[in-house]
């Protein structure tokens, strides 16, 4: 069986993160399927689906990183078309994974002990933000 | 880092609910709306100003209710909010574990007339000392973030380094370890004595007798 679920989130961008673990392993049980997979995609092109663990330091050190690699403050060709100004988050977010595809067995996510499924939000307009969570399997 | 020897514990998210969710709730329950997105970060933005103490509770819940449009009395919101903020006792038993050897301060999001109304629930956890709890609106702050770390540090006399924050708020925690104050995101009991656990606060649970 395939079932389909899209979550909004309330996030505001500037690299928030929102910890879906719970709300994807709750649907993945509301399905029954007792083996299979659950994939879990990102809507949007200024964020990603980041499987790791939901750690301030941690979270604090990949902003950290990518504002040393993908500044907000930089000539962006992006720009030039003067649509919006969000270069620093498209160049982030082609570093990350839009997507995560977490195996099901006997009904429970195999997520290691200290993977959490988190959603990282980088926009520089608050807008709503959506995720698919789609479970495959029997 | 040294060891922990202070933990700060914000109150909303962690041992009640945040008050932005139980006005979103309240409203949404009372009414029969549904808030759109942007309504939910308006009402999450007004909370600020009631962190902050530029509002009182009533004012709030008033500005909430212009917000969504209800036809609804602040005061049936007012009632809501404070009628749902029960206490989650699972953070407490684990916070009132790795407390017993640590100075534990309670930092209160809440106004004090909500706070008192309720806090006949916290009579049972004895660490949860009144002359050590923080009320946000009284801190003077012009702005929550970053200020309200050194802030707590120094109204506590303690020091950073040997502190920790237990919080539900992502942005709170993130920034706190920015700013030299070691932060949990508290998500959930079960997480909150496992990261306890990692650090050698508490025990493993099979090494409880």
């Amino acid at each position: 069986m395939i079932a389909t679920k899209q979550i909004e989130l309330d996030s505001r961008g500037y690299f928030s993160v929102t910890n879906i673990t719970d709300p994807v392993r709750e649907f993945a049980a509301s399905t029954g399927v007792e083996q299979g997979h659950v994939l879990v995609f990102y809507r949007h092109t200024t964020g990603a689906i980041l499987i790791g663990e939901y750690e301030p330091g941690i979270l604090a050190d990949i902003q950290e990183m990518f504002t040393r690699i993908a500044p907000v403050d930089h000539p962006y060709l992006h720009h030039l078309r003067e649509v919006d100004y969000n270069g620093h988050a498209h160049v982030r977010t082609a570093l990350m994974n839009v997507s995560a595809v977490v195996p099901v067995l006997d009904g429970q996510l195999l997520l290691g002990t200290h993977q959490e499924i988190l959603v990282i939000d980088d926009q520089t307009d608050p807008a709503p933000r959506y995720v698919i969570i789609q479970v495959n399997g029997e | 880092m040294g060891t922990i020897r202070t933990i700060f514990c914000w109150l909303g998210g962690v041992i009640l609910p945040a008050i932005p969710e139980l006005a979103i709730h309240g409203c949404q329950d009372r009414s029969g709306m549904s808030l759109d997105y942007w309504t939910r970060i308006a009402i999450r933005d007004l909370a600020q100003e009631l962190t902050l103490g530029r509002l009182d509770g009533d004012t709030y819940c008033e500005r909430v209710i212009q917000m969504t449009g209800a036809d609804l009395p602040a005061k049936e919101l007012v009632d809501a909010i404070v009628g749902s903020a029960i206490l989650d006792p699972s953070p407490l038993e684990v916070l009132a574990e790795v407390g017993m050897d640590r100075e534990f301060w309670l930092i209160a999001d809440y106004p004090r007339n909500w706070y008192t109304s309720i806090s006949a629930q916290f009579t049972p956890y004895t660490f949860l000392q009144p002359e050590r709890s923080m009320f946000t609106a009284d801190l003077g702050l012009s702005q929550l973030i970053p200020d309200i770390f050194p802030a707590v540090v120094q109204k506590a006399a303690v020091d950073m380094k040997t502190s920790l924050l237990v919080d539900g708020d992502t942005v709170h925690a993130v920034e706190a370890v920015k700013h030299g104050l070691q932060a949990e995101i508290y998500t959930s009991a079960p997480r909150l004595r496992r990261y306890f656990t990692l650090r050698k606060m508490l025990p493993r649970m099979d090494q409880v007798r």
